[in-house]
């Protein structure tokens, strides 16, 4: 199967001024090389922890910035070289939701406005028939149509999000890219609005990257799942294999300091010591072997390469090097 | 009345009026708290977890009027002068707040803001407090705390700023700690550790800890006893196995369905219908009557009063 979106090396590094110095930089490496397919029909379920580098990679997908090195190709063509018409036709096709839904919306448009905007920047459509289309897609999200002349602050937070989500949708794209679209919102409005994308997928035929830092949303979505850290993809694989045969160390101790709901199993227990270093001069070899629990020399000298162990399963450690070298 | 109770919680109401009406936010709980336990508290944004807090604090706004008692050690904090109560919160009560990174001055270094607890509630001075500071980082997992302590709130990451603000809840050993959603801001593995290095103060002080947070894998990992919260009245309080393992309260039941698990995968989450009310305009009758699945003809009408179920307390005309 061809993928969808092929993300090659893709880095970004940002230049930051150095605190005792008037002209030189540091680099902070938000993203630094990353690669990955995103197949259509699939959901992609992006996890790490904070500063890891997932809103970055969010942010150079949608083409907002240019990355400091690396493609992503869509139709066999690079984001980031492609034509103005061609660019629009992405745009169009890969469309994004975001965390806050409160920040997101403006609080002075109504509904109507909200969602239509984006049709109105691709000139599609009359005045008339975008009010229809935004009817539509308010049913398709699960709002009343009445809806329409309301302003964003009438809403609740779960309402909010699936007015983002309409907005999201109103081009008809094939890909969404949701960046923790549930964290803000309380558990039981979580669990509707996780439904809500799983339906619109099925309905649509919609692909999805799923970036969150939530494992437990992450694995109720995903059919597969890429964990990064500092900047790096550490693991891919399908969502199944990931959660029952971690072989990231990092993987491991992430699904182990998950507290599990349930107090006849006290598992949460902290599993990694001390914290992220920081991404302006992250650790030279493995980023991890400064937490990692059976860190080795080499973890500290050589960068470990992406490995394939089974099928679909790829893994960056030193550990794993007796399988096959892809890429 | 023999009670081994350290902080007890009697039909607590907190009412806050704005210019068009008023808003009963906390609407008569009764909690307890033990020496050395750990009681839960959870809910969803709005449902008065926090306010709770804040009252046996005594941190409220003026404007709020508070009716019930907070006994602590045989006294009614809520009748206490100001002034008594600035002596037991920071020395008796502490309270760690969600956000490491507003709760901490940030034009103040490390030790002067660890000083100041000394200074208020011991009476010492800078330098003589200086060693203690450098324990008690120390014990919160700080390395180099002699050079740390010199840093500004910013020059910390989230989880250290949590670190400085629990050595300066723990700095007086207090009896009783509030965590207010400590580690909602923080990563998974970082979670891990504050809630480790939480405990193990507990076990150390003996310490009764009120923990709120809306993360049922918190609760069932740290809490004894459980009170399960909506819209500002206790649904469900018993002990956290009994809540897991047998929810009374639908709410309570859909909840534990709701959150999606690692350990379990299903094709569709369960949710509970309808969002959480404002408290300005909280239903008649029951308060989860309209997003209830096992609502009953009088659930709209009358309000449940609290019953006892096998000693475990439900507000639910089920029972």
């Amino acid at each position: 199967m061809k993928p969808l979106i092929t993300v090659s090396n893709l880095k970004m590094h940002y230049p930051i001024k150095k605190v005792d110095s008037f002209t030189k930089y540091d680099l902070l490496k938000a993203v630094d090389g990353i690669s990955f397919d995103l197949f259509e029909g699939e959901t992609l379920g992006l996890v790490g922890e904070s500063g890891c580098g997932k809103s970055t990679t969010r942010k150079l997908l949608l083409n907002v910035e240019p990355p400091t090195g690396g493609e992503v190709f869509y139709n066999d063509e690079n984001i980031f070289t492609m034509d103005r018409s061609s660019l629009k036709d992405y745009r169009r096709n890969v469309q994004t939701v975001y965390q806050d839904p409160y920040s997101s919306l403006n609080p002075k448009w109504k509904v109507l406005k909200l969602v239509s905007e984006p049709l109105i920047v691709h000139k599609i459509g009359s005045r008339k028939s975008r009010e229809v289309k935004v009817r539509e897609l308010l049913s398709l999200v699960g709002l009343r149509e009445q809806y329409i002349d309301s302003f964003a602050h009438e809403f609740s937070g779960g309402q909010r999000q699936r007015i983002c989500i309409a907005r999201a949708l109103a081009l008809d794209p094939r890909v969404i890219i949701a960046d923790e679209p549930v964290s803000a919102l309380d558990v039981s409005i979580q669990a509707q609005v996780i439904n809500l994308f799983k339906d619109l997928k099925e309905r649509l035929n919609l692909t999805y990257l799923f970036i969150s830092h939530d494992l437990n949303v992450v694995k109720h979505i995903s059919d597969r799942v890429a964990v990064m850290y500092l900047g790096k993809i550490v693991e891919t694989a399908s969502c199944d294999d990931l959660f029952d045969n971690p072989k990231h160390p990092y993987t491991k101790a992430l699904i182990k300091s998950i507290p599990v709901a349930d107090p006849e199993e006290k598992t949460a227990v902290a599993a990694l010591k001390g914290e992220i270093p920081s991404p302006i001069d992250p650790p030279p070899g493995c980023a991890f072997h400064t937490r990692c629990p059976e860190a080795m020399d080499r973890c500290r000298e050589i960068i470990p390469e992406m490995f394939s162990i089974s099928g679909d399963h790829q893994v960056s450690c030193h550990l794993y090097t007796g399988g096959n070298k892809t890429v | 009345m023999p009670d081994l109770s350290l902080l007890k919680v009697n039909n607590l109401k907190i009412e806050f009026a704005t210019d068009r009406s008023k808003i009963l936010a906390v609407d008569g709980i009764d909690i307890s708290l033990k020496r050395g336990k750990t009681l839960g508290l959870v809910g969803e944004s709005g449902c008065g977890k926090s306010v709770t807090a804040l009252a046996i604090m005594g941190l409220l706004p003026r404007h709020a009027s508070i009716s019930g008692e907070v006994f602590f050690k045989e006294r009614d904090l809520l009748k206490l002068k100001n002034k008594d109560m600035a002596k037991i919160r920071g020395n008796q009560i502490s309270m760690i707040f969600q956000e490491p990174m507003t709760s901490l001055n940030p034009v103040f270094n490390i030790e002067y803001q660890m000083a100041e607890v000394f200074k208020l509630h011991r009476g010492k001075s800078g330098k003589e407090v200086r060693p203690e500071i450098v324990d008690l980082l120390r014990t919160v997992g700080i390395p180099n705390p002699e050079r740390r302590m010199k840093d500004f709130p910013h020059q910390l990451s989230g989880g250290m700023r949590q670190r400085v603000m629990i050595a300066i809840a723990m700095a007086c050993e207090p009896d009783i700690l509030i965590a207010d959603e400590p580690t909602t801001a923080l990563d998974v593995t970082i979670q891990a550790q504050i809630l480790e290095l939480m405990n193990e103060l507990q076990r150390v002080h003996d310490t009764g800890l009120l923990m709120i947070t809306h993360d049922l894998g918190v609760i069932a990992q740290v809490a004894e006893k459980v009170v399960v919260m909506y819209a500002g009245h206790i649904m469900e309080y018993s002990g956290v196995k009994e809540i897991f393992s047998d929810p009374l309260h639908p709410y309570t039941r859909g909840l534990l369905k709701t959150i999606p698990r690692i350990s379990r995968k299903t094709k569709r989450l369960e949710e509970i219908k309808g969002t959480v009310p404002h408290m300005s305009n909280v239903p008649p009758g029951c308060r989860f009557h309209d997003r209830c699945s096992e609502r009953l003809a009088r659930c709209s009408k009358e309000t449940p009063p609290v019953s006892q179920v096998n000693g475990r307390t439900v507000r639910c005309w089920l029972y």
